[in-house]
């Protein structure tokens, strides 16, 4: 190999075990009975979310001033006024609380209960901890194809090769998963194309299994979490099921398909990075040399694996405990500005009605005030 | 001119004894007669007297009541406390005729048998609170509320956020309306379906900015 000697390390054996330890860490911290680190984390942010839905339902309420009423009921409460004025405050405070209430209750329900609800919804699938046990588990996964890469020696360039793999599908599903927070759409796991992630991942374990010569116990290792991944993969169809989102057999069938396509591309890649030798060798003597000059090159990316590996593990933390929330409550930040203008354009109706009792309560005062009180 | 309504507001009046019996008096014939006069409240105690006759009437009728309210304070030990510091403040005002009824006077009492008839006709009270219930197992009636919950007729859902509106308890086409915290004021009447209907659709909205609660 021109451009890795046997020397080559990617890790370091205290690098593995810091690897390591996140990675545990992270998966453990996945599950809500070993530990409450994640329902903290929830509960802080769902303290700040109901804190700006609480902000804004206060802004909402001031909107309707209806400070009037306060003297009005004082007004009604007098021995002075008479007991048809007092009749006539009686029933402005009552249709001042008809327009109240129904303004409130139908602007509440179409806007901010709206914005309530899908922060409601993200709590869920965060307490059932579907989403950040994905990301940990594909932490673990690296985890561990990062420490069997180094440890037992194995073909180090198909190593580094799956890695960049991992790397890659993390990237795409992290990038994936915002732009969803951004348009506001289902959680990854809900979405049928994120279950090729599933399959993705299952089958190119599946493929290390079949094309590489590896000890037993990464044999096993690999069976383990390819099963998992394809239980995972069921098990996302099944839940689509179970939701009826658009499931029929010609779709599934469609999807099988699709995927067998998926695995034969993953396939046809692993089986040219084995052949890597084969190709290099095949090549003409000047592609050689030129070939060894940009690996040469590119030989500080390589060194940089640990920090890659770092990153994506940093990456896949934040992306399961926290941006999910934050993006979230920015995304909601963002829609509230709308929401806000719509609603003030509602606000029109209310404020004339509003003007209208005031104006109403105006006159009576000064009737009773100017001790025309019948 | 607004200074003297304000100060000559009965707010700021001591009711006594009789000022109550007439009260209790006007509620029922009011009640009684199915009035759809808008008539005002001013004190806990006309508060306890109205929403007993609310209460009865209900189960007269055997309709289901809505309640929005801050802790259920109404039927707590602290209220029953409250109404006794009333009566102790009264006391000295009795005169020896009245010592009969002054004793046996006792609105929370009254409120709560209200409240144990309704429930023993099968009838809901469907609350909504602004605030946690704190302290509710130092309460004598916990068991009570606890068992009329066991039974489904007693639920509770407590606010998400406030929402600033007034509390309210509505049955059929009674309601009274809380106007003021502050002053303990509020507008009864036992037969204004219009106001009793914007109150239902107004606990309907609220139940959907609450979530189930228990203690």
């Amino acid at each position: 190999m021109p451009f890795f000697d046997n020397d080559f390390q990617l890790l370091s054996s205290a690098q593995q075990t810091f690897l390591a330890t996140i990675a545990t860490l992270v998966v453990l911290c996945s599950y809500k009975n070993n530990s409450n680190f994640l329902s903290s984390l929830t509960t802080i942010f769902k303290d700040v979310f109901h804190k700006d839905i609480k902000h804004k339902i206060e802004w909402f309420a001031n909107s309707f001033e209806l400070s009037f009423l306060d003297e009005c009921n004082i007004y009604s409460h007098s021995s002075v006024v008479s007991e048809e004025d007092r009749e006539s405050l009686i029933a402005i405070q009552l249709e001042a609380d008809t327009i109240r209430n129904e303004f409130f209750i139908k602007a509440s329900e179409d806007k901010i209960k709206k914005s309530q609800a899908s922060f409601d919804n993200q709590t869920k699938l965060n307490d059932e901890k579907q989403f950040p046990l994905l990301i940990a588990f594909y932490t673990f996964v690296i985890s561990v194809a990062v420490l069997t890469v180094d440890s037992l020696n194995f073909n180090r360039i198909f190593g580094v090769f799956v890695l960049f793999l991992f790397d890659f599908a993390f990237l795409i599903m992290t990038i994936s998963g915002w732009v969803e927070y951004w348009s506001d759409k289902a959680f990854l796991l809900h979405k049928l194309k994120n279950v090729d992630y599933f399959w993705g991942i299952a089958t190119l374990l599946v493929l290390v299994l079949l094309l590489c010569e590896v000890p037993l116990l990464v044999k096993i290792f690999l069976l383990i979490f390819a099963v998992l991944f394809y239980a995972a993969f069921v098990y996302c169809i099944i839940l689509k099921k179970c939701q009826g989102d658009n499931y029929n057999i010609r779709v599934t069938a469609k999807y099988v398909v699709k995927r067998i396509i998926n695995a034969a591309f993953i396939a046809l890649i692993v089986y040219a990075a084995f052949q890597y030798d084969f190709l290099y060798k095949m090549a003409p003597e000047e592609l050689q040399k030129r070939f060894d000059i940009i690996m040469d090159n590119l030989s500080f990316v390589l060194d940089g694996l640990f920090v890659w590996r770092m990153m994506f593990v940093i990456l896949c933390v934040l992306n399961a405990f926290i941006l999910p929330l934050f993006l979230k409550y920015c995304y909601d930040r963002k829609n509230w500005e709308t929401i806000k203008e719509t609603i003030e354009q509602d606000f029109d109706g209310f404020h004339q009605k509003r003007d209208e009792l005031k104006s109403r309560y105006n006159k009576l005062k000064e009737k009773i005030g100017s001790g025309k009180v019948s | 001119m607004t200074e003297d309504l304000i100060y000559k507001s009965d707010l700021s009046m001591n009711f006594k004894f009789n000022d109550y019996m007439d009260y209790g008096g006007k509620v029922k014939r009011y009640s009684d007669a199915d009035s759809p006069k808008l008539f005002l409240n001013e004190s806990c105690i006309h508060a306890a007297m109205v929403i007993k006759e609310i209460l009865d009437r209900a189960t007269k009728k055997s309709i289901d009541i809505d309640m929005f309210c801050g802790a259920f304070s109404l039927f707590r030990e602290s209220f029953k406390q409250r109404i006794d510091e009333v009566k102790k403040q009264m006391q000295d005002e009795i005169d020896i005729e009245q010592k009969d009824d002054f004793d046996s006077f006792n609105p929370y009492k009254d409120l709560i048998d209200s409240l144990k008839s309704f429930f023993s006709k099968d009838l809901h009270l469907n609350v909504v609170l602004a605030k946690p219930l704190e302290n509710i197992k130092n309460d004598d009636n916990y068991g009570f509320f606890k068992d009329k919950m066991g039974q489904g007729l007693l639920s509770f859902r407590l606010m998400d956020v406030d929402l600033g509106l007034d509390h309210f308890i509505v049955s059929g086409d009674a309601f009274r309306k809380e106007n003021s915290d502050k002053e303990r004021t509020a507008t009864c009447s036992f037969n204004r379906p219009e106001y009793a209907a914007m109150f239902r659709q107004t606990f309907e909205g609220l139940k959907s900015f609450s979530s189930a609660y228990s203690f």
